[in-house]
């Protein structure tokens, strides 16, 4: 199983590496092979879910770990798609990192044991509430992955180009700091453990998390400020922006009814298993806020007809509560949801 | 419009803010103060901007209230507009009309024709209707027309699931109530501390907790051992694929007397593990296991061994209870976690039990009015925003003249989301008819 994890990684890694190559030499054939190592990258994250599911016996969605090996997984099952049909080749450059970020970080987390669930997941409403969220989150994830690229292609001087650019570029930068963050972590582990430092020079040593996160930050500020800065090249390699604009949001606006199923298959759920469809348990509350946030979209856009770079910065920022509300609320906020 | 667009993005900081300041059941005011500081305890006091309270304040409802009150305005005020475009056909237009709009095109006719184009346009589940004038084709045609309504039909989703939860906060009891085994209770202990008395009782047979059961094989000469989390009826195959091992009983609480199992309860004390080795589909041996001991090596060279994980979770947590009255039992329910007592209005959930000796159960009391009308809101908006969503009503009008005597064809579209994807859209299904009209023509 791990063997096809690290298959799957070194795959959306390549896909990565050859799609922002192809874009930055403005090849677009050499795109096609970043597709389609983005394309065996997904066949092997298919068969590690397989596997799983056979091992555990059950549906294999459970907990953090599993689910990022899913979410993962849907990103580039919904790229793969999206792109073909939005006519958007360079969404996988953005949306690739994303695939390796999350199954990375599953990765780092090591292996986990596959365990027997408690009895409050032991409900047929698991695999309605789970999938349809994340078959949203992962098409959001999409969206967010051109909203980034919309907002740094904003070449003019003005203060409102001036916020997107930096906007996207903090952006560029996390995921990057985070990418950056993970493989060091996953090589500096390796390097630690194979040559243990002794002596004087241990009672120096930097902690191996300190020393991945200060690199990290570094990389992540480096990126953060080339990437403000490459607003003209970006714009020659994009499609037209207001293409751009709306594939933004067609993926929304198909994302937005999985996250409404989510959010009631969540609250019915709620209701069979703690006889109550609605706590505002943190993790709950940032559910609907997300679910508020881009209902605002989808309104600015729809009803109040809206376009451009304000209702892009809306649902780049409603990517990032998404990401809050699946990893942030389970460190910094305690609840009744504390498997995942 | 963009009062509403405001007034979801307020609602969604405010109740952010309110997860954050969560001062929990146990409040531990020094350590709150020392997180946030003396002002932020101020300020969130002031407001009541603490989760579990801020949810509930008026300034909060008052929000909710005028979310809901924006959407049946703005509902009102779309209403004869879409009544409109649901009941009236739309007119077939002429040339310079179709001209005037974007997208549109000029065909030469000779690549298409007005009949692969409409026909195009019927696979397609198009409503299509003609007229010729003047030896002038037209055509209108129209699909998803009736999916206007899924605006309003997501907006009364949302109203009335906040129509449900208003009766819930008005009229929806709950609590908790204990029952001891062999006894029966019918006094609900309410959140607000009263106590609610029930028009009947229930009664507590038997509670009990159960665990994962887990089975090692080892074959000889195979260093890895295939090990599962079992249950009754499971099947495994040992590592040498020769024989499987079929579980057919796990009894929660027994003793060997005299070659022969007695159980002594349904309470996981003692458990013993009854499998069968099966070879060619012959049960070829019997054999019991007891929870962590050492592998017992089967006559048939395999070995087992019964497991419980400390590290698995509890597998249930198990009520039987009989629901009493009038003094008859009327019902009999197995409550477990996510399989709660349903009985008049009222539903129980497995919520706690006696950790020392197993001798009581409680179990969540809730009566709720409001989830009916709930569920129905969630019904009704979730088709409300499939609808909006993956429906558009879409337009396509198109007419073929002769002009200098070159038979041309101008159409042109219209759809009521999505603009801009518009063209993309109509141009595929230009396309399509052109296809058409070579796949004919060889």
């Amino acid at each position: 199983m791990s063997l096809l994890f690290n298959a799957a990684l070194v795959m959306y890694l390549a896909a990565t590496v050859i799609y922002i190559a192809a874009f930055s030499a403005r090849k677009e054939h050499i795109g096609k092979t970043g597709y389609y190592a983005l394309l065996l990258g997904g066949v092997f994250n298919t068969a590690a879910i397989g596997i799983m599911t056979v091992k555990a016996g059950r549906i294999p969605f459970t907990n953090t770990f599993e689910t990022l090996v899913l979410f993962a997984w849907l990103i580039v099952v919904s790229t793969l798609i999206l792109e073909k049909y939005l006519e958007m080749p360079i969404a996988g450059a953005g949306a690739s990192p994303l695939a390796l970020l999350f199954l990375g970080y599953a990765q780092l987390q090591g292996e986990i044991e596959l365990r027997p669930l408690i009895p409050a997941l032991k409900s047929n409403w698991l695999l309605a509430h789970v999938v349809s969220y994340f078959i949203g989150y992962s098409v959001v994830a999409f969206s967010y992955a051109l909203g980034v690229l919309y907002l740094l292609a904003q070449e003019k001087d003005d203060r409102n180009s001036k916020a997107c650019r930096w906007f996207g570029s903090v952006n560029a930068g996390l995921i990057t700091g985070a990418l950056v963050y993970f493989a060091l972590h996953l090589i500096l582990s390796k390097i630690d453990a194979l040559a243990p430092i002794e002596g004087i020079r241990a009672r120096f040593r930097i902690p191996l998390d300190a020393k991945a996160f200060s690199i990290a930050l570094l990389v992540a500020i480096g990126t953060g400020i080339f990437s403000g800065k490459i607003s003209k090249t970006l714009l020659s390699i994009l499609p037209p922006l207001d293409k751009i604009d709306q594939a933004v949001e067609t993926a929304i606006r198909f994302s937005f009814p999985f996250m409404t199923l989510g959010i009631v298959t969540g609250a019915v759920w709620a209701n069979e298993t703690w006889g109550t469809y609605w706590s505002w348990d943190p993790k709950e509350t940032w559910a609907l806020i997300t679910w508020l946030i881009y209902a605002a979209y989808l309104h600015s856009r729809i009803v109040a007809g809206l376009r451009g770079r304000w209702t892009v910065a809306l649902a780049v920022i409603g990517f990032v509560i998404v990401v809050f509300t699946y990893f942030g609320v389970n460190y910094f906020l305690s609840g009744l949801h504390s498997y995942a | 419009m963009e009062f509403a667009i405001a007034l979801l993005l307020i609602i969604a900081i405010v109740s952010g803010i309110g997860t954050f300041l969560d001062l929990g059941s146990e409040a531990d005011e020094s350590a709150y103060i020392r997180t946030f500081g003396p002002v932020v305890m101020k300020v969130a006091e002031t407001f009541d901007l603490h989760a579990g309270k801020m949810y509930g304040t008026k300034w909060f409802n008052t929000l909710l209230a005028l979310l809901v009150a924006n959407s049946l305005l703005c509902g009102i005020n779309w209403l004869p507009k879409t009544m409109n475009s649901i009941k009236s056909s739309e007119p077939i237009k002429n040339k310079n009309e179709i001209l005037s709009m974007t997208p549109s095109v000029t065909l030469d006719a000779s690549k298409t024709s007005f009949d692969n184009f409409s026909q195009t346009l019927n696979e397609k589940g198009f409503e299509i209707r003609t007229l010729e004038e003047n030896g002038v084709k037209m055509l209108v045609a129209e699909k998803h027309r009736y999916s206007h309504w899924a605006f309003f039909i997501t907006h009364i989703g949302f109203i009335i699931i906040i129509i449900g939860a208003v009766m819930g906060r008005l009229w929806s009891e709950k609590g908790s109530i204990i029952i001891e085994e062999g006894a029966m209770n019918d006094t609900v202990h309410l959140r607000n501390g009263s106590e609610k008395k029930l028009p009947f009782a229930l009664a507590l047979d038997d509670f009990k907790m159960e665990y994962y059961s887990d089975l090692e094989i080892s074959s000889p000469g195979i260093n890895e051992s295939e090990r599962k989390t079992v249950d009754i009826g499971s099947e495994l195959s040992s590592p040498d694929g020769k024989y499987s091992i079929h579980v057919d009983a796990i009894y929660p609480d027994a003793v060997f007397e005299n070659d022969k199992i007695v159980e002594r309860s349904k309470d996981f004390i003692s458990p013993i593990m009854q499998v069968s080795i099966i070879e060619n589909g012959i049960a070829k041996e019997k054999v019991f296991l007891f929870p962590d001991e050492k592998p017992i090596t089967t006559s048939s060279g395999i070995s087992l061994r019964y497991l419980i994980d400390p590290n698995n979770p509890p597998k249930d947590w198990i009520s039987e209870i009989v629901v009493i009255s009038g003094n008859q039992p009327v019902g009999r329910k197995t409550v477990r976690v996510n399989h709660p007592l349903d009985f008049a209005g009222w539903r129980f959930y497995q919520s706690s039990y006696d950790q020392e000796g197993f001798r009581y159960t409680v179990l969540e009391a809730a009566k709720d009015p409001g989830v009916p009308v709930v569920y129905t809101g969630f019904i009704v908006l979730l088709i409300g925003v499939s609808f909006i969503f993956f429906f558009s009503h879409r337009k396509v009008w198109a007419l073929v003249k002769n002009e200098n005597g070159k038979k041309i064809l101008v159409a042109s579209s219209w759809t009521y989301h999505a603009h801009r994807d518009a063209r993309n859209w109509f141009m595929t299904l230009v396309k399509e008819s052109e296809l058409k009209m070579a796949g004919g023509k060889e």
